[in-house]
């Protein structure tokens, strides 16, 4: 073997320069007593003696799994993976990659001809299909009658590339993130009403900035704050108005379109900026990180913001339940309806997609396909969804008032490895109060169709960030008004176009009308 | 040894030592900030708060920190690395540059541009980790101790300081028939510890801070470096937010990253300290004329 | 072309080589004379050399992919050839020109600010007469070194903020009207520069700390006894007994001028001040340009590498004008 081969030579080495050393000098009055140069000498013969003694004993034909950390440095050696090798009579040996790193390591993992049975991507899928290492995975769905329930459930699209079959199965978790939420006890004071369209949130966002509702004497209650445009979320109950979402694929005529450079755009952007001006939006939104936001959030200085749906969740599961309700003790958060305008319809609010989440591939060149999708298939059993999320009814769970109350603190649940497998891994509520469940199907309610789900083209890896980025730049300016909207945004979408906006989305009609074609 | 003080001298001495102590305040201050924000509850703190004291103390950050079961392995991971690795870095460092500090050596400049070249030039990250593989050291800690063992940039430095020893000394040991290994190991090296000193410390704070190859080389779960778990559990908020499944999770991201800062920067203040005496004043060139 | 002095030594040496074989076997005898005479100082380099080459050279293959269409599936030698096509993406790409200017100024600046002061900041320690003090100090500064830009970054956001920030509280005292500095392009750079230098140079005096301690004392009490005062001292002993260090690090230094700081200026920009900072490394990164495009990464390495290397040997030229002695 060749490392071995390098390693005596290193041996070698390393003896000639303790011997070398040794004999250095002709006079032997020089004796090698010091123990300085003694220990660095004999460090190197060390480093290579204990290097090759260090390989793992391989497990007998596992199932080899490859999927991103879902805890820091915990392995997979745990209850939760035992027992599903148990229920599905299968060994795995799981490899887990820190998520940040995940899409790159598993090229090098590729790379270097690995190829796993089962493994996680994302966006990327596009590269793995067209090199033609992913098994199409309709047949053997069809077979597992657990796995093919769960994708009838889920997945309306049923296909998922440009060729019309499925290379993945989707994480279900086509959902909506965010709800536009006002501070009732703030609108109470200042004496308004919820508002359903947008002048009236105007009226509200300008006195919830200008009249100091907190009565802390200082300039310090927005209607709400941002991070820039790297998340459009905390936009898009003004862009919904005007019947558009930024970076959404939209059907206009019959075609996709980008949303980020609408008409409709224009008008949110201009409603922004007059907001801006006004000073009800948080002027460090420009600047602002997510920990700021999330700290401006739970001290109570936005009072008509579009926000995550959880920060309502009264079991405080996301710590900002609690935190906002000690720091405003009178604070009363309300969910409030989508907001209209004459001449627009509301389009709603973002869907995450089905096909856009964490999905499961399995090899061409897997040798346990079999074992794998025995696994998916027991997954996608009720049980195994229930298990997943939160372990063995009776030790770890029980059922309450049709509620899923836990029994073990959840500090054990990395040792337990519960969540930490979430091959279909769904947003369930099980565990959710009512309040809080009122909350989410509210929020469910406002979803937009994806209409892209599931399409894979190569050029979305080409353009999109590179206009996303650039989007959310003129979007910034425009707001503050370093950019005029009137012909700001015009030339904005001259631009756009030009750096690859319109061979995108070509590309991305182009195959939702084959598609369309081929299901009718 | 009492010298005379002119009036320049003294009135240069006040502004010294009035500077440092400036800069040392704008220099303590962030350090203070991240150790007092790690011990307060920032959900409850005000905004744009300057943290000289903590505000709504709490240990729940630490506790829920290092009671993460793989930070000590992490530790101890990196320990082995950061030890190992740097006595490899600067053995190898002091070995290579010695040769180029000579004035005869024969092919000399091609043998140092092969080494500056490569201090420029790479081949990125997938035929460096076919070679680890091939080479058989993935996942193992070697591998973040091996490939990178030593840096021109180093080198080329160390060869200055090597310069700068008396060349008679060399001579003279070349006279007692001493051959250049001896000389290395019992001239050389002593007469360094200065640059040694500095040089172990760029690399021992490059091991102790290497995330990159880290997470490149190793998949066990037992093998992870520090920075590896830290940067982990910095994201596993992050993406848990996302999907939706994070539970039971009260620390915010930001004060679990200062607590991270302070479970990186602990041991290098104490030990730091016991480094910080190689690089006092001119030690041992007058002692070895002596 | 003759861009580097020293490869150009290397054809010159051969070249004389050939001509020496022709008058006989001198020259393999004056090889093997050599090796003998050097044969500890090569067992010395051999380790080194061994992995250079083994964790060097061979990956370095991996380069031509900077010119082919890599498919990591099909592997380096059955991807096609697509020449310099991957370059001129990377030069034709939007903003390409601007994000290229903004790295050198913002390199130069950072190099103008950023390399004298730790040489003076070491020089002032080196003055300290108090041991303790001196220690003490010195491990001071390096501490921001190891502060994260995130964690600096919410400092900074904090300290600035418009809504009760400290330095705008400062500001407002005197009667200034408070904006939100971090967004204003005409001091962003400002900002970036002077941030960078406050977090390293503290960590940039350690090679001039242990350069200075290498500096044989006997010349100082020999100039006290002629009567050199200390700003003299400084002058003709001090400063002349590292100027090698300073020039060899300035040299290296200059070779880096496309790094401009990446992990601070992704923290530190936002969108008002991106036509500004927006540097070689944080447009890649942000943009995605190089995201799985393993060829494209390539290619940007290359090119850093090239310039890197012109920089470095011409750098490296000068300072031989100079009377230095340069790299070697």
């Amino acid at each position: 073997m060749k490392s071995r081969r390098l390693k005596t030579a290193y041996l070698i080495l390393a003896l000639v320069f303790v011997l070398s050393f040794f004999s250095g000098c002709g006079s032997a009055s020089q004796s090698p007593t010091t123990t300085a140069p003694q220990t660095i000498a004999s460090t190197a013969p060390q480093t290579t003696a204990t290097a090759p003694q260090t390989t793992a004993p391989k497990v007998p034909d596992p199932l080899d799994i490859f999927i991103s950390e879902r805890w820091a440095g915990v392995g997979y050696d745990n209850m939760t993976v035992h027992y599903i090798e148990e229920k599905t009579d299968t060994k795995w040996n799981v490899t887990a990659v820190p998520p940040e790193d995940y899409d790159g390591k598993l090229d090098l993992f590729l790379a270097s001809g690995e190829r796993p049975d089962i493994f996680q991507n994302g966006e990327d899928i596009v590269k793995y299909i067209d090199a033609g290492i992913l098994l199409p995975l309709n047949d053997y769905i069809d077979k597992m009658p657990n796995l093919s329930k769960y994708m009838a459930d889920c997945y309306e699209l049923k296909k998922d590339s440009r060729d019309g079959k499925i290379y993945s199965l989707p994480g279900k978790a086509d959902t909506v993130d965010f709800t536009l939420l006002y501070r009732k006890d703030w609108l109470d004071k200042l004496g308004l009403q919820i508002p359903t369209t947008l002048d009236e949130y105007y009226n509200v966002a300008t006195e919830i900035s200008s009249k100091d509702p907190d009565e802390n004497g200082k300039k310090d209650t927005y209607a709400f704050g941002a991070r820039g445009f790297s998340d459009f979320r905390y936009f898009e109950h003004v862009f919904s108005a005007y019947g558009v979402l930024p970076y959404y694929n939209m059907l206009v005529d019959g075609h996709i379109v980008s949303g980020t450079i609408q008409p409709g755009a224009k008008e949110a952007l201009k409603f922004l900026n007059k907001l801006y001006k006004a000073g009800a939006i948080d002027p460090e939104f420009v600047t602002d990180n997510e920990d700021r936001t999330d700290q401006k959030f739970k001290k109570g200085m936005f009072g008509a913001t579009c926000n995550y749906y959880f920060v309502m969740d009264t079991a405080n599961t996301y710590g900002y339940y609690k935190a906002f309700h000690d720091n405003n003790p009178n604070g009363v958060l309300v969910q409030g309806p989508a907001l209209t305008t004459s001449g627009y319809t509301n389009i709603g609010m973002r869907s995450n997609g089905a096909a856009g989440w964490i999905n499961h591939s399995v090899c061409k060149d897997a040798k346990h396909i079999d074992a794998a999708f025995r696994v998916f298939d027991w997954l996608a059993t009720d049980e195994g969804q229930m298990f997943t999320w939160y372990g063995r009814e009776g030790t770890d769970y029980k059922n309450e008032n049709d509620m899923v109350v836990s029994l073990i603190p959840q500090d054990e649940y990395p040792k337990l490895g519960i969540t930490q497998i979430y091959l279909l891994n769904d947003n369930l509520t099980k565990h959710f109060s009512k309040d809080y469940q009122t909350v989410y199907t509210e929020a469910q309610k406002a979803k937009t169709k994806a209409y892209t789900d599931g399409i894979t083209i190569p050029e979305t890896a080409k353009y999109q960030q590179l206009l996303k980025d650039y989007t959310k730049e003129m979007y910034v300016k425009m707001v503050v008004g370093d950019v005029p909207v009137d012909g700001g945004f015009e030339d904005f979408v001259k631009e756009y176009q030009k750096r690859g906006g319109e061979e995108l989305y070509n590309a991305w009609d182009a195959v939702y009308q084959k598609r369309l074609s081929a299901s009718k | 040894m009492i010298k005379k003080q002119t009036l320049g001298g003294r009135i240069f001495n006040v502004f010294n030592i009035g500077f440092f102590v400036l800069a040392a305040l704008t220099m303590l201050y962030p350090v203070w900030y991240v150790v007092m924000y790690s011990f307060s509850d920032p959900n409850y703190t005000e905004l744009n708060n300057l943290y000289l004291v903590p505000s709504h103390f709490t240990l729940s950050t630490y506790d829920y920190v290092l009671k993460q079961p793989a930070i000590f392995t992490g530790y101890k991971n990196t320990i082995f690395i950061t030890v190992v690795g740097t006595l490899i870095n600067l053995l190898l460092t002091v070995a290579t540059a010695y040769p180029f500090s000579r004035n005869k050596l024969i092919g000399k400049s091609l043998l140092f541009n092969l080494l500056l070249f490569t201090m420029l030039f790479s081949g990125g990250m997938i035929p460096s980790y076919l070679v680890v593989k091939a080479t058989g050291l993935m996942d193992k800690l070697w591998a973040l101790i091996i490939p990178g063992a030593f840096s021109p940039y180093y080198v080329i430095i160390m060869v200055k300081f090597i310069k700068g020893i008396p060349e008679s000394l060399i001579e003279s040991a070349k006279m007692d028939g001493c051959n250049d290994i001896f000389i290395l190991f019992r001239i050389i090296i002593p007469l360094s510890t200065a640059c040694l000193a500095a040089i172990g410390l760029f690399y021992a704070v490059g091991h102790w801070n290497d995330y990159f190859n880290g997470v490149i080389y190793i998949n066990n779960p037992d093998k992870k470096p520090l920075q590896v778990i830290l940067n982990a559990m910095l994201n596993q908020n992050v993406l848990s937010s996302n999907i939706g499944i994070k539970r039971g999770q009260l620390v915010t991201p930001m004060s679990m990253k200062m607590a991270s800062v302070m479970v990186v920067l602990a041991p290098i203040l104490v030990v730091y300290p016991f480094l910080q005496k190689y690089f006092s004043k001119g030690v041992l060139i007058g002692s070895i004329k002596g | 072309m003759d861009v580097s002095p020293s490869l150009y030594k290397i054809t010159k040496r051969t070249g004389s080589m050939d001509t020496i074989k022709k008058r006989g076997n001198s020259a393999i005898g004056r090889l093997s004379d050599g090796i003998r005479r050097d044969k500890y100082l090569l067992l010395l380099l051999a380790p080194g050399l061994i992995l250079t080459i083994i964790y060097k050279y061979i990956p370095m293959g991996g380069i031509v992919i900077a010119f082919k269409n890599y498919n990591i599936f099909k592997g380096i030698m059955a991807s096609p050839w697509v020449g310099f096509k991957n370059f001129t993406d990377v030069f034709n790409s939007p903003d390409f020109m601007e994000v290229f200017t903004n790295t050198i100024l913002i390199s130069i600046y950072k190099m103008a600010v950023g390399f004298p002061v730790p040489i003076i900041l070491a020089l002032m320690l080196n003055e300290l007469r108090n041991k303790y003090y001196k220690n003490t100090i010195q491990t001071i500064l390096y501490l921001p070194y190891f502060i994260s830009w995130v964690v600096v970054y919410g400092m900074m956001l904090s300290l600035f903020s418009t809504s009760g920030g400290m330095i705008l509280e400062v500001f407002k005292l005197f009667g200034a009207e408070p904006f939100n500095i971090l967004t204003k392009p005409q001091y962003f750079r400002a900002i970036l520069v002077l941030s960078d230098v406050w977090k390293n140079a503290g960590w940039g005096t350690i090679i001039y700390l242990a350069a200075l301690s290498n500096v044989d004392q006997e010349l100082y009490e020999a100039a006290f006894i002629d009567g050199a005062n200390r700003w003299k001292q400084l002058w003709n002993i001090t400063i002349p007994s590292i100027t090698s260090v300073i020039v060899v690090l300035l040299i290296l230094n200059v070779g880096f001028l496309l790094d401009a700081g990446f992990d601070q200026i992704i923290v530190m920009q936002n969108d008002l001040v991106k036509r500004v900072s927006d540097i070689f490394d944080t447009y890649v990164y942000r943009t995605g340009l190089t995201r799985g495009q393993y060829s494209m990464s390539t290619a940007i390495g290359l090119f850093k590498s090239v310039v890197a290397l012109i920089l470095i040997l011409g750098t490296n030229k000068i300072a031989k004008c100079f009377g230095e002695e340069g790299l070697l």
